[in-house]
């Protein structure tokens, strides 16, 4: 591997860090409702959409509300999705006549839009209009993410406030969330992007005659404005179904340095956000560094897995699903980004790379969606682990486990561990039910350990709403198509309600002041004690279903056996 | 939580309107126009023009059948962009082991890899700088070039190659479209 293509990550990392301390705080201020924010023209903007909608920006909620509200707010975006999905060949912006997408289709697309993940069981250029990707996916790309995002903030209110029922407004939160945050930095994007050679048109396909019988017909739309928001929102669903791969999103090396950027961007100035609201800035920096160090760790393995001599394929194969343009690094950590930050883009063929970099990238996504995690969801996850590791560390001295100023009892713990255990338990159960019924086992298209893997990646993605793939499974059939629906509401939810009712009952317990008692929630004690949390959790659930699958396969790659 | 969850849905329902309106409606269209002013022609995918037929964009790779021209990497989907494709061959894959051979069978035994791989798109519209001065010889052969030809090929060659951005992003590549252009430029187009 060459220096430069480590100078590209250190590059990459370094903006990245500069960047996440003003957003954090950026986004801190949104949400706090700032005076200054709420002066500036897209304050203005916020307060003529909520005035419109008929929601007043202070109606608190208590937590309950708050779901509830999250909840109907998704059940009819998922029906409209449903909807625009079916009929889209009745509706407007379909130069290209293309049909109604069929029911379990659409059923899984929408569900997966929703949800935050964007798993793709359709080919985007072949089967969508241009109204369903921009008002249709389009749509839920934002809200799908600012959704996420109202959680994190509402558990942050709940660590903050002090006997408070309530832990703030559903609608005001969402809002803010498009309006100040998404929105402006998706319009800057998608514009540089186009300058990068991205299309943005709403053009029916173009017949072109090629140099020599090259004839090709070169799909056309506004891409642009859909990869932007799909990278920046954590979503990661492409106008295309190689995603940023294709040319035509990802046509250059700095537009994929750029997208890399959007993809890490918010994930990573959200713990500092998170800090900032409950009050407790080193903290929030405590947790970037865990997610940092976990991140480093598992994208170093990767390189070195990928660096390996394959003896099955005499070593000819690094370059199989990869674009010339991004090579071996940047195609790697691509995976590791996007399947950490649970955005679930790829920009080449996940299935071809080597067997440990498949399995990195699951163990990312089995780890909880985390490490980064997407946009909020990461947040509200790894506060989840949070509040089990004060829980460890509180046994561990015989103390009442304080987290924040709030105390940690049996009602928290119970949601935290709902949290944390309830997503693997989709992803085995899934996977086994998959793996054990014929309908299941005719979908794999790759034989030997492979075959295991890209059941396993498929549950595993769906359920931690990643939306990654690999791609080899044949994804598009009844049987898949509804149980991996399944996986991906149970698997958003099972979060989301527990990570709320935590925030609502830490809001209303009195605040206890830090005392030389209490444990602390920053520095390297307490982040190693999370990370290895994390690490302890994930491995023991998964590492049975990993020997199987990758690390088999790399065994056997290694003596040069093929299927 | 099911009677929260009925009285949350009016409102509900004009959020999810007026912010599918802002986002779906309003944000694409905003980006369309600007886009249209700044990028026009990057905005429409970067045409290749030649005697008033599209011949194809210079961001997507093509087939060419004949041997008088530099050939792109094998593709998954051969070359056709509705759906783009990869081969999602796994590492120990049977089929992709004997795809490999076959491939250097017919490009010889040294061939650079990117020659025997197909892309995460089926639509690379690059090769290494290998796999250009690899051909060089069998263009000079089907081309029926002599020796001042073929050094005027091998500089070609040469300034085709796009190299990394500030010297590490990316990698070094050759866009086989715009080589074959310059190909046809210099010495002719081939018989068809």
């Amino acid at each position: 591997m060459a220096q430069t293509e480590f100078l590209q990550i250190a590059l990459l990392l370094a903006i990245l860090m500069a960047c996440a301390a003003p957003l954090g705080n950026y986004m801190a201020a949104v949400f706090e409702g700032s005076p200054v924010i709420q002066r500036n023209p897209l304050g203005r903007l916020e307060r003529q959409i909520l005035r419109l909608c008929g929601t007043p920006a202070d109606a608190e909620m208590r937590w309950w509300e708050y779901a509830a509200a999250l909840i109907a707010f998704n059940f009819l975006g998922f029906v409209l999705l449903f909807v625009i999905l079916i009929s889209q060949d009745l509706l407007p912006l379909n130069p290209n006549n293309v049909k109604g997408m069929a029911i379990p289709l659409a059923l899984n697309t929408a569900v997966s839009f929703v949800t935050n993940t964007n798993w793709q069981a359709y080919s985007g250029e072949s089967t969508l209009s241009h109204f369903a990707q921009m008002a249709g996916l389009g749509v839920q790309n934002f809200l799908s993410a600012a959704t996420g995002m109202t959680v994190a903030v509402a558990l942050a209110r709940g660590f903050r406030r002090d006997s408070s029922i309530t832990i703030g407004s559903f609608w005001t939160d969402l809002v803010r969330m498009v309006v100040h945050i998404l929105f402006p930095l998706a319009i800057v994007f998608a514009v540089v992007l186009v300058g990068q050679g991205v299309l943005q048109n709403f053009a029916p396909n173009l017949t072109v005659f090629g140099l020599n019988q090259g004839r090709q017909i070169l799909p056309m739309g506004p891409v642009a404005s859909q990869t932007a928001i799909s990278l920046l929102g954590s979503n990661g669903g492409g106008f295309f179904g190689v995603n940023s791969a294709h040319p035509f999103a990802n046509p250059t090396p700095l537009s994929n340095l750029l997208e890399l950027f959007a993809v890490l961007l918010i994930p990573v100035a959200s713990p500092l956000m998170f800090g900032r609201l409950c009050g407790n800035p080193k903290h929030g920096r405590t947790l970037l560094y865990v997610m940092l160090g976990l991140f480093l760790t598992t994208l170093s393995a990767a390189i070195y897995s990928e660096a390996m001599h394959n003896a099955a394929l005499s070593g000819a194969a690094s370059l199989e699903g990869k674009e010339t343009r991004f090579g071996i690094a940047s195609s790697v950590l691509w995976a590791l980004s996007t399947t950490a930050t649970s955005n679930g883009s790829v920009n080449a063929a996940m299935s071809s790379m080597s067997p440990l970099t498949g399995g990195l990238a699951m163990l990312n996504m089995m780890l909880g969606e985390v490490v980064f995690g997407g946009v909020g969801s990461g947040l509200y996850g790894i506060v989840m682990f949070a509040v089990l590791t004060v829980f460890v560390a509180g046994l561990m001295v015989g103390r009442t486990p304080e987290y924040l100023g709030k105390k940690i009892e049996a009602a928290q713990m119970k949601f935290a561990v709902a949290a944390v255990v309830a997503p693997s338990a989709v992803i085995l159960t899934g996977a086994a039910l998959t793996l054990s019924t014929t309908v299941g086992l005719s979908a794999i298209s790759s034989r030997g350990p492979h075959g295991l893997s890209e059941v396993l990646y498929a549950f595993t993605s769906a359920a931690a709403n990643n939306g990654s793939s690999f791609a080899g499974i044949a994804a598009d059939t009844t049987f898949l198509n509804l149980l991996l629906a399944t996986a991906m509401v149970v698997g958003r939810f099972v979060v989301i309600i527990p990570a709320l009712a935590v925030a609502g009952t830490l809001a209303s317990k009195k605040t206890t002041p830090v005392s030389l008692g209490s444990f602390p929630v920053t520095g390297w004690l307490f982040g190693g004690l999370l990370a290895a949390i994390i690490v302890i959790v994930g491995a023991l659930t998964f590492l049975p279903a990993l020997s199987l699958g990758p690390i088999l396969e790399h065994m056997l790659m290694l003596s040069g056996r093929t299927f | 939580m099911l009677t929260e969850i009925i009285r949350s849905l009016r409102p509900a329902w004009r959020v999810l309107l007026v912010l599918s309106a802002l986002t779906g409606l309003v944000y694409p269209i905003l980006v369309w126009g600007s886009a249209a002013l700044i990028f026009p022609k990057k905005s429409m995918g970067q045409l290749i023009v030649r005697d008033d037929t599209i011949l194809g964009s210079e961001l997507i790779g093509q087939r060419y059948t004949s041997s008088a021209y530099f050939q792109s990497r094998p593709s998954a989907s051969g070359y056709s962009a509705l759906p783009s494709a990869a081969s999602n061959l796994g590492p120990t894959s049977e089929v992709l082991r004997s795809d490999i051979n076959k491939r250097q069978a017919v490009e010889g035994a040294n061939a650079p890899s990117d020659l025997l791989t197909t892309s995460g798109s089926g639509l690379d519209p690059d090769i290494s700088p290998e796999a250009a001065r690899f051909q060089i010889e069998r263009i000079v052969q089907a081309r029926a070039l002599g020796q001042s030809q073929r050094e005027e090929l091998q500089a070609m060659v040469v300034s085709s190659v796009q190299h990394p951005l500030l010297g590490f992003i990316g990698k070094s590549r050759t866009n086989v479209l715009e080589l074959n252009l310059a190909l046809d430029a210099a010495f002719g187009r081939p018989p068809r």
